[in-house]
């Protein structure tokens, strides 16, 4: 029942890489005016990031699918408190 | 981007806004019990401190059942239900079903039976009235009565949490249409120094939690209005209030044959049942027992990797496998389907740990997610007097919650060794409540109440397991042994949280010293 689970798992770390990448870059967050610069990078990051979910759907893999979503959503909001609280640390430093 | 009008973002600011004032403290308390609730039954297989197997049903229980049979008076021998406990014993409810006041019960004598075959306890009554009044499972109950209705009596407290259901999809329906750039701004996060930080923080984690904010504020009023309203007026209106004819009904009818008949031997129906799901057996349902036309419903888990299960029908004469039969109905439906799939969505029980674990982090997401909103709601009416009462009592139901549910934890240790945990467990939960709201009324930072009841839920967490193995909890071996890993993964459990609430509250302490925020201010805890 343990390995149940563990590909969901696994997909929601990959989707979260897409979204760290997605989280750097993002031009709102590091208060980018060029923002058309990396448009079309950002949006192949954000088909790659479902496309864990998509494929473990495709393969009927439901229980996976629904762990896939949850831990996802879960990481991606770690990961924009994490960029953020490095954001603020960055700007104290250089204020 | 969604463009609306300014008037209709004007309209859907207040209707987010007002339902979340009116209604958020009643449904933060049901989302952090439900957080908790997720591990119900790992709770009580840990709290209860007895040692069964983590497959109860694979033992011989024929023998047993047929000797508990002959000591059961007649008139509880109509029906049999078989119940895996969460510590690992089964519970058998030999039963007569009543009628009292208009709603369906069962009365009778529940056996409880020991891997080895002993009878460890035994009691008479109503099935409800004997589960209440059980000390070994009385912490997890409470948490998921909480949860479920409140402890509001029914059906109002499950029509409460039913409406509270509704309010979340609201709020979830009108936080996407009024917020313009919910997808652009999924990473901006510019402080809680500032309101519009505050408003990031709220708006962030709610984005992430989207979805799963929809599947649980669904399935939650469905279940709650489905207990509460749905069945009970499909049973007057059509079967003139029958739940068991109705039940018979929509699972598919038997042909009548009172004569009298030998059971079916219960260990070759089960063994034939476990080999035919491919997963644990958690309930046997024996209707009608010792005549011609007994049934035996077999109710497994979901076979690995599934999302729901079906369930098998016997022969309870013959012991004849008769068919499977989907959640409701007599042959698989896209009704059925979608209904089967309600209870995992919700519980999130669909692939053991992994998926609890996944669920108990998003509902602590949506908890945040409630609770920032009511501080934003409040930081903006900060300097108006007649909203400090919502203010201080926010701090109070969002700190105290968690602290008064540790209390109840640590009360109910307390007393297993007396056996008075039904009585402890919600007294201590009332009394920490009325303790909590000390700080809320009088400390003049109320920012800071919020976290000093976190780090308080902190300690009282990290002392759970030393007070469980003291009250005559098993040792982490001597479960391991019976294949009982539930007891050491909740004991790491409790304490990783109680070390995290902590820390957490240790940082919001002093970025408030740092920070030196006014007192009115209502900051949070934690990012």
């Amino acid at each position: 029942m343990m390995l149940v689970g563990l590909l969901g798992l696994g997909c929601a770390l990959l989707s979260a890489a897409g979204v760290a990448i997605l989280a750097a870059i993002d031009p709102k967050r590091r208060r980018d005016t060029r923002r058309a610069a990396r448009s079309g990078l950002r949006r192949l990051l954000w088909i790659a990031i479902f496309i864990p979910g998509v494929a473990l759907g495709v393969a009927g893999r439901w229980s996976e699918f629904l762990i896939w979503i949850g831990a996802a959503a879960v990481l991606g909001w770690g990961i924009a408190a994490l960029f953020s609280v490095r954001q603020r640390q960055g700007d104290e430093k250089n204020n | 981007v969604i463009k609306l009008r300014t008037r209709e973002t004007k309209t859907l600011v207040a209707v987010h806004g007002w339902s979340g004032a009116l209604l958020g403290l009643l449904l933060y308390a049901v989302i952090v019990t439900g957080t908790a609730a997720v591990f119900a039954n790992e709770i009580k297989a840990w709290s209860g401190g007895l040692l069964g197997t983590s497959e109860p049903f694979t033992r011989p229980l024929n023998a047993v059942i047929e000797r508990l049979s002959a000591e059961t008076p007649d008139e509880f021998r109509e029906d049999l239900s078989l119940r895996a406990t969460p510590a690992g014993n089964i519970w058998a409810f030999f039963h007569v079903n009543e009628n009292v006041g208009g709603a369906p019960k069962e009365r009778g004598i529940l056996y409880t039976i020991a891997p080895d075959g002993r009878v460890i306890a035994r009691a008479e009554g109503y099935g409800d009235e004997i589960v209440a009044a059980d000390p070994f499972s009385a912490l997890g109950r409470f948490y998921v009565d909480l949860h479920v209705r409140l402890h509001v009596p029914n059906p109002w407290g499950l029509i409460l949490t039913g409406i509270l259901g509704l309010a979340m999809l609201v709020a979830a329906v009108s936080g996407i249409l009024m917020h313009r750039h919910l997808f652009t701004d999924i990473f901006t996060l510019r402080g809680r120094g500032r309101l519009v930080g505050l408003r990031d923080l709220h708006s962030v984690a709610g984005t992430w939690t989207l979805p799963h904010a929809f599947v649980l504020a669904f399935t939650g009023a469905f279940l709650s209005f489905a207990i509460a309203v749905g069945l009970p007026m499909l049973a007057k209106i059509a079967f003139k209030g029958d739940v068991r004819e109705m039940l018979a009904t929509l699972n598919g009818l038997h042909a009548a044959d009172a004569r009298p008949a030998a059971p079916a031997n219960l260990d070759d129906v089960l063994s034939g049942a476990r080999a035919r799901a491919d997963a644990p057996l958690l309930l046997v349902s024996v209707e009608d027992r010792g005549r011609a036309d007994a049934r035996i419903t077999v109710f497994p888990a979901p076979k690995p990797g599934e999302l729901s299960a079906v369930r098998l029908i016997y022969d309870g004469a013959t012991g004849a496998f008769i068919r499977e039969r989907p959640v409701v109905g007599t042959k698989p439906s896209l009704g059925a389907s979608l209904l089967g799939l309600v209870g995992p969505l919700h519980f999130g029980n669909f692939a053991g740990w992994w998926s609890r674990a996944v669920w108990f982090a998003l509902g602590a997401a949506s908890a945040y997610v409630t609770w920032s909103g009511l501080s934003l709601w409040m930081r903006r009416r900060a300097d108006q007097r007649g909203w400090r009462g919502l203010g201080r009592a926010t701090a109070w139901v969002g700190g105290g919650l968690p602290f008064a549910m540790a209390a109840a934890a640590v009360a109910y240790f307390i007393s297993l060794p007396s056996l008075t945990t039904v009585f402890w467990t919600p007294a201590a939960f009332l009394i920490a409540a009325a303790l909590a709201l000390v700080p809320a009324l009088w400390m003049r930072h109320v920012e800071r109440v919020a976290p000093l009841l976190f780090g308080a839920t902190g300690a009282l967490l990290l002392v759970l397991p030393l007070l469980r193995f003291a009250a005559g909890g098993p040792g982490w071996n001597a479960a391991l042994a019976t294949g009982q890993s539930t007891v050491p993964a909740m004991d790491v459990l409790v304490v990783l949280v109680g070390v995290a609430c902590i820390v957490s509250s240790a940082i919001a302490l002093r970025s408030q010293q740092a920070a030196g925020t006014d007192a009115g201010a209502l900051a949070q805890p934690a990012e």
